[in-house]
């Protein structure tokens, strides 16, 4: 099992090693510097001094060739310092800490929504299989399924803010809270929440319409094995046969699908986050690679990749609990 | 009265292509504490036969007629027409089942303990400890090496022989009437089958329990069986008794089989004997007599045109054909199967024992 760890911790090093450099080389070789962003958005008829560029380039390591910023990013990286942000003047760690908790409070709501809304539709559509009911449920999830969230958010949008507005059923348009930090918590709470509801409604539906899909052709997988027809032989009554015998079985393949979610559970969604204008590190994502903000891209490169390692491992050390077929040895 | 008996069962399947009526009209009966040998080809509807009783087949399988018949206190129930929640008392409790495949009958997620203790879970009102010892002692009476041990293993850590005991104690764990055990040795190693069958007869013999034991192999038959029952494209086509069967074949299908079955201690020169031909499809089952195309005493149009009865040729003995009793000399006073001429000693070529039929 140690040897088993260690083994794997070696082989995440090198993976993380291999994108972090790979996503520097691409940041650093996209057109456009941090200072030529900034030198954009302000007032064109501001004439820069060149000497002026020259000594920032120098401040943020600009002026060498990448792979050197690589390895001094890296040498900070190992030290603990993730960098300062060169367009919002923080420390990338504070950035993170700060975007972290929305975009957790938003995909950890809807990953539980889903979950515990797609395990039963799964087991429901398995059961029910063919039937007119169980269709109709399956041709409503996959409308779910490929209807885009962008599209979905725009809706939610103009209906619960736009139309419904004045009325009980209003809900913010975007933004996470319209109240100032000292607000009393539980209204800033309810506040929060309120908030919440249709982005956290635009992540759930599309992980609810794919991962009750997924649990469906799984069980339907588990219900033809011979062990189901043995456990029928025994005498076991349809439930019985479907939750211990079959979806115990389904359990396996789910462990991977949770497994690959948790980087999206800290990474957020982009499109989401920037539709309803939510502070999390999905969009804080976006805006460091529309400002060239190199060191928040690389701190959010970094945090995800290990992220997806460790779902991954997680994945694996769950798919021994689960399946007494597979060890870790 | 018989512990179980079948009345013109028919179980079809449904399918886009139409109606296959995998098994059509089988009657069989099975005493208290006697051995039934359903024997057949691949494809013949033996299986579907033992999947119906216990109302086991698979979508778009649909038992269309007949009754099943289950001996109980002053009486009998068709379990064709029992309701779902009765019916699975009858299964795993008045019935057990064996199946084919040792290999994927155990689910790979519970223990060899948990999956046997189940089957006396859902049968007997007893606490979960109880259960566990049954199951126990149920792996000592297979003769299960480390039975304590195996109690907390998983299927995989169990070979194929292992796990059909453990099939085998789960079948037997609730004390049925009636095992019905679908190829329990095919899937195993040829040594292992001999071990298999032999704790089977034992266990039967021990416990009082009736079998149907399904099979191709005619020397199962034979070691195993009281009564035997040859099925041929969905029908019973030959019954009697084992001693009875494999003295005096009545059916050319089985005068067939058993001259295809090789001799023991003789040296085989050439090919063995087969019957010509392949076992029809349900869905294209010929007219009359099933088996007329490929049968070498097949009188046309007769045979193709009406379907013979199943009728009794000598006593507690029916065959399935027009002119059983009268077929000539290869069934005649030389019936024993070691007088058939198993093998063809000119040379390379494939002589098949009955020339090619119409078809």
């Amino acid at each position: 099992m140690t040897t088993y760890l260690i083994r794997r911790l070696l082989f995440g090093v090198v993976t993380l090693l291999v994108i972090t450099c790979f996503v520097y080389g691409l940041a650093r070789n996209m057109p456009g510097t941090p200072l030529t962003v900034q030198l954009g958005e302000t007032d064109p008829s501001r004439k820069f001094n060149p000497e002026d560029l020259e000594r920032m380039k120098r401040i943020y390591g600009l002026d060498k060739p990448w792979p050197v910023g690589y390895a001094q990013w890296l040498g900070n990286v190992v030290q603990g310092d993730l960098g300062r942000s060169i367009s919002r003047k923080q420390p990338v760690a504070t950035l993170i800490a700060e975007r972290i908790g929305p975009t957790f409070l938003v995909s950890g709501t809807a990953l539980v929504l889903a979950w515990l809304a797609a395990i039963p539709l799964g087991l429901y559509a398995s059961a029910r299989s063919g039937t007119v009911d169980e269709r109709a449920t399956s041709l409503v999830l996959y409308v779910l399924y490929s209807f885009p969230t962008f599209v979905a958010a725009l809706f939610l949008q103009i209906i619960f803010a736009v139309w419904l507005r004045g009325t009980n059923w209003e809900l913010p348009l975007f933004g996470m809270t319209d109240l100032p930090a000292d607000a009393p918590l539980l209204v800033r709470i309810t506040d929060i929440a309120r908030h919440a509801i249709l982005p956290v409604t635009c992540q759930t539906y599309v992980s609810l319409a794919y991962d009750s899909r997924f649990i469906k052709a799984n069980m339907e997988e588990a219900v033809r094995q011979d062990y189901i027809r043995t456990a029928r032989a025994k005498g076991a009554g349809p439930w019985r046969v479907l939750f211990r015998h079959a979806f115990r079985n389904t359990l396996i393949p789910l462990v991977t699908l949770l497994g690959l979610s948790l980087p999206g559970l800290i990474g957020g969604s982009v499109i989401i986050e920037q539709i309803f204008t939510w502070p999390g590190m999905g969009r804080l994502f976006f805006e460091s690679i529309r400002e060239r903000d190199y060191p928040t891209i690389m701190g959010l490169t970094l945090m995800f990749s290990m992220l997806t390692l460790a779902g991954q491992l997680l994945a694996d050390l769950l798919y021994c609990v689960v399946d007494p077929r597979v060890s870790v040895e | 009265m018989p512990l179980l008996e079948i009345n013109n069962l028919v179980t079809a399947f449904h399918t886009p292509a139409g109606r296959v009526p995998a098994v059509d009209g089988v009657s069989l009966s099975i005493e208290r504490g006697k051995t039934l040998g359903l024997v057949g080809e691949s494809g013949c509807g033996k299986s579907v036969t033992a999947m119906s009783i216990l109302r086991l087949v698979a979508s778009p399988g649909v038992i269309e007629s007949g009754e099943i018949l289950l001996a109980r206190e002053g009486g009998s129930v068709d379990l064709t027409q029992l309701p779902e929640p009765e019916l699975r008392k009858v299964r795993g409790g008045r019935i057990g089942m064996i199946f084919q495949e040792p290999m994927t009958s155990l689910n790979p997620v519970f223990t060899i303990g948990d999956q046997i203790a189940e089957a006396v879970l859902l049968h007997r009102a007893v606490p979960r400890a109880a259960a566990r010892a049954r199951a126990l002692e149920m792996l000592k009476l297979v003769r299960l090496a480390d039975p304590e041990q195996r109690l907390d293993e998983y299927p995989h850590q169990l070979s194929g022989g292992m796990r059909q005991r453990v099939m085998i104690a789960m079948a037997l764990a609730c004390e049925p009437d009636l095992v019905i055990a679908d190829e329990p040795t095919t899937a195993l190693d040829v040594t292992i089958q001999a071990q298999i069958l032999e704790l089977l007869s034992d266990l039967r013999r021990r416990l009082q329990t009736s079998l149907l034991l399904i099979t191709h192999d005619l020397g199962v038959v034979a070691e195993t069986c009281d009564e035997v029952a040859v099925m041929y494209a969905g029908r019973i086509v030959e019954r009697a008794p084992a001693a009875e069967l494999f003295a005096n074949p009545q059916h050319p299908y089985t005068i067939g089989l058993l001259a295809a079955r090789p001799a023991t201690g003789v040296r085989h020169e050439g090919p063995l004997r087969t019957i010509p031909g392949m076992v029809p499809l349900p869905q294209n089952f010929p007219a009359g007599c099933r088996f007329h195309p490929r049968c070498a005493y097949a009188r046309l149009p007769h045979c193709a045109g009406d379907v013979p009865p199943l009728r009794d040729i000598r006593p507690q003995h029916q065959a399935r054909c027009h002119y059983a009793g009268e077929l000539g000399p290869a069934t005649g006073e030389k019936g024993d199967a070691a007088h058939f001429p198993h093998f063809s000693n000119a040379g390379n070529e494939l002589r098949p024992l009955f020339p090619e039929g119409g078809s």
